[in-house]
């Protein structure tokens, strides 16, 4: 992050603002604010600050709440202790282990890039990295949930799932710590409208063994994996919705109450590669 | 920075309603309705455009717009204000400029 020092405003804990917020100055967040915010430099949302609404600056830095869309010019970075959910559009996207999002990550930049490496190669470089939120699907077996989930009933599966990869998930990658997501932005090329980042979010671990309830076999080339049926299947869509319009208080209480569940980091274009492979 | 304190930079655009509770000083510009329960500085790179309920409001910059103080209104040589006040105390420096209504509750 930027230097916090130098010219820049921060806006205290008690501080409350609704409305609108342009600046040119780096800012930082301590306090709620309800306004969108535009800046031509960077905005850190610091570990109190709760806003809620959509963001756009040169760079984010993100270790409270941010409830609304993300847009980057430069680059978005969750820490740690950062609860997003909406969109995220940036270039350079990091998302830190215990950060959680739930909303889509398109890295537009990547896009070509991907398209060209990724898509010829399927080599999977995402495998090897362990990334906090675990591609949900490392490795050809992760499709498999997804398509079993499409054909039957999605949901009971990944509701089983969920649960399971939270457990080990804790304290398992830790090792992921920084974890640069723009590494695998396959995912990005192929679906490049509609990226769907929100992975089965809880399909962390799901590369160590199949899921239950799913079938083992391997996916079809139908590989054209129905993101958003993975998503329903998931119930994440719904639940999303709950939040966008549940008052603020809510909202909060979300996170503490089951931020641990619903909401693990996602991986960006997680498997991509894996959805080529098969 | 002192976690009691807020300043809101001069490149800084807020459209809407700013509350706190915590000493806030605007160097930018602000449009809508502002609600402090501690004090208020208008600087001189201050443009405001709201109205203000607080506790103590200095103005060196530009106020335009009622303001409801519990302590004390002072505006300073460099500031300008147009707007109605209502406070207990009122200053208003030799060379500031100042148009509108003053009420100081004399009950």
């Amino acid at each position: 992050m930027a230097d916090i020092k130098d010219k820049c405003t921060i806006i205290g804990p008690t501080i409350a603002i609704r409305g609108k917020v342009k600046a040119d100055e780096d800012l930082v967040i301590r306090g709620r604010i309800d306004a969108s915010i535009s800046s031509t430099k960077l905005v850190h949302i610091d570990k109190d600050g709760v806003v809620k609404a959509n963001v756009e600056a040169e760079s984010i830095l993100i270790s409270g709440v941010v409830v609304g869309d993300i847009t980057a010019t430069a680059r978005v970075e969750l820490m740690g202790t950062a609860r997003v959910v909406g969109d995220i559009a940036s270039p350079l996207m990091v998302i830190n282990d215990g950060a959680r999002l739930r909303g889509k990550i398109d890295m537009p930049a990547v896009d070509r890039a991907m398209e060209e490496k990724y898509v010829e190669q399927p080599k999977p470089p995402v495998v090897a990295k362990p990334a906090i939120a675990a591609a949900p699907l490392p490795g050809a077996r992760p499709i498999e949930p997804v398509v079993a989930a499409r054909g039957k009933e999605p949901v009971k599966p990944a509701e089983q799932a969920i649960p399971k990869a939270i457990a080990n998930e804790k304290g398992t990658d830790r090792t992921a710590a920084p974890q640069v997501m723009s590494t695998r932005p396959g995912e990005v090329a192929r679906k490049p409208g509609s990226v769907e980042p929100v992975r089965p979010t809880g399909m962390a671990d799901s590369g160590r063994k199949p899921l239950p309830g799913v079938d083992t076999k391997p996916a079809d080339k139908d590989s054209d994996l129905d993101i958003d049926a993975i998503v329903d299947s998931f119930g994440i869509e719904p639940e999303v919705e709950e939040i966008e319009m549940g008052d603020d208080q809510e909202l909060l209480s979300i996170y503490d109450v089951d931020g641990g569940q619903n909401q693990e980091p996602t991986q960006v274009g997680g498997n991509p590669i894996v959805a080529k492979k098969n | 920075m002192s976690a009691e304190k807020t300043i809101l930079g001069p490149t800084l655009e807020i459209e809407g309603e700013i509350e706190g509770s915590e000493d806030l000083v605007i160097q930018g510009k602000v449009n809508g309705r502002i609600v402090s329960k501690k004090s208020l500085t208008i600087d001189e790179t201050g443009d405001v455009n709201a109205t203000v309920t607080t506790e103590g409001l200095a103005v060196s910059g530009r106020l335009n717009g009622n303001v409801e103080a519990s302590d004390k209104v002072e505006i300073r040589r460099e500031g300008t204000m147009i707007g109605d006040i209502k406070a207990p105390r009122v200053v208003i420096a030799d060379g500031a400029k100042f148009k509108g209504r003053v009420e100081m509750g004399v009950d």
